[in-house]
């Protein structure tokens, strides 16, 4: 009879363990979001070497985005201020987060004449996935798979381990580089930040 | 002499020990989240120092004189009762949950308890910048206030977003009163939860 009440309170024990241990019920990403998110731990800050500099030319690609289409940077020159949001990967930490927050703030973008293209390594389905899961964003979503990381590498922001910094690199309406940071990967750039420096575009 | 070692026969021990290490070892990447303990029900808050709302709306709705100072403490709210949410620009329960906080600020300072809940919303590891999109994205009418830094995230103990912490302002101690983890339901409901939690000593 004992082992039979051991065996019988070790289930109880850990199946009880198992279920206290499910995250929380509100964190920083929401509904599906909040279940695929991956916990990466603390990361080495900057990983790569930078191969642009304010007052160049931005090198010039075109990469598919999500929606099937394909988007080339110079297809805004004359037409608009473009944004470049470079992040590590789809369904990680800080990530998930930072391009909802973008989202809220379509309003910004759109006051300082300025698009956003947001870019990851990720393969077209993933990152279709994980923008469904946020419930959609206003801006075109790229993705820099194929050629692995080709143009973060152009950039140079691609990390040695296939992922990209987190980076945002403003270029203005002629096609110039105005302002770049290369953040910190763990943590997450302040959006007041960048709309000062649009605001610089503007004047 | 003594017997000799038999294992088969602590087995039942052995498989108690081996499948608790199994739970725990499963859980351990949840066990730092755990760690952290976001301040509830009877505890005291610290008397948090916030900046000066910008708009003199807000500061006279928190009994505030806009003159007194950069900052104000939370002690120096007028109402005896404070409702506090911490919220995330980024948070995106936060931005589903929006209006529907709106919506209870509503309840609150058009209903009864006008004169008794005051309401404010922290913006953690916002800027002011942050907080004002979140504030004209949602057209938030109660007083938000930017904490760039997690200061005041840290004195709550860290709390997940978005957390409501409804505080007695009338004791020697700001203490807690009611805590909720998430989306708070149905505003009518949340409200009986408030004025319950009110009535309680």
């Amino acid at each position: 009879m004992r082992p039979n009440i051991l065996i019988l309170a070790a289930i109880i024990i850990s199946t009880a363990l198992l279920v206290s241990c499910r995250p929380a019920l509100a964190g920083s990403a929401s509904g599906p979001l909040s279940k695929g998110i991956f916990k990466t731990g603390k990361l080495k800050p900057r990983d790569s070497a930078l191969k642009v500099k304010t007052g160049q030319p931005a090198p010039d690609f075109t990469l598919p985005e999500i929606g099937g289409e394909k988007v080339t940077l110079s297809q805004y020159r004359g037409k608009k201020n473009v944004v470049i949001s470079f992040v590590p990967a789809a369904w990680t930490p800080v990530c998930s987060d930072q391009w909802p927050g973008y989202n809220l703030a379509e309003e910004e973008f759109r006051a300082r004449d300025t698009i956003l293209l947001g870019i990851t390594v990720d393969n077209i389905p993933s990152l279709w996935a994980w923008i469904q899961a946020m419930g959609g964003v206003w801006f075109p979503v790229a993705s820099d798979f194929w050629p692995h990381g080709r143009v973060a590498k152009l950039y140079g922001v691609l990390r040695s381990d296939g992922t990209t910094e987190r980076a945002l690199i403003v270029v203005d309406k002629k096609g110039i580089i105005r302002y770049i940071d290369v953040h910190d990967i763990n943590e997450r750039p302040d959006l007041g930040l960048l709309a000062a420096e649009l605001d610089k575009l503007n004047k | 002499m003594s017997k000799p070692f038999r294992p088969a026969k602590f087995w039942p021990q052995l498989l108690f020990v081996v499948l608790a290490l199994a739970a725990l070892s499963v859980c351990a990447p949840a066990i730092p989240a755990l760690a952290k303990s976001p301040l509830t029900q009877g505890q005291a808050i610290p008397d948090l120092e916030l900046s000066m709302p910008g708009q003199a709306s807000q500061a006279a709705y928190l009994g505030l004189k806009p003159e007194s100072g950069k900052t104000f403490r939370l002690s120096q709210i007028k109402h005896p009762w404070l409702l506090i949410e911490v919220f995330n620009m980024y948070c995106t329960i936060c931005q589903g949950e929006a209006e529907r906080v709106n919506q209870l600020y509503e309840a609150i300072s058009q209903g009864p308890l006008k004169d008794q809940i005051a309401m404010l919303g922290i913006g953690v590891g916002n800027s002011p910048f942050e907080v004002n999109v979140f504030r004209k994205r949602y057209a938030v009418k109660f007083p938000l206030f930017a904490d760039s830094g997690f200061k005041a995230h840290k004195s709550l103990g860290e709390p997940r977003t978005p957390y409501f912490l409804l505080v007695r302002m009338r004791e020697p101690k700001l203490r807690i009163a009611l805590t909720n983890l998430g989306p708070f339901g149905e505003v009518p409901k949340f409200m009986i939860d408030l004025q319950d939690a009110m009535k309680k000593k």
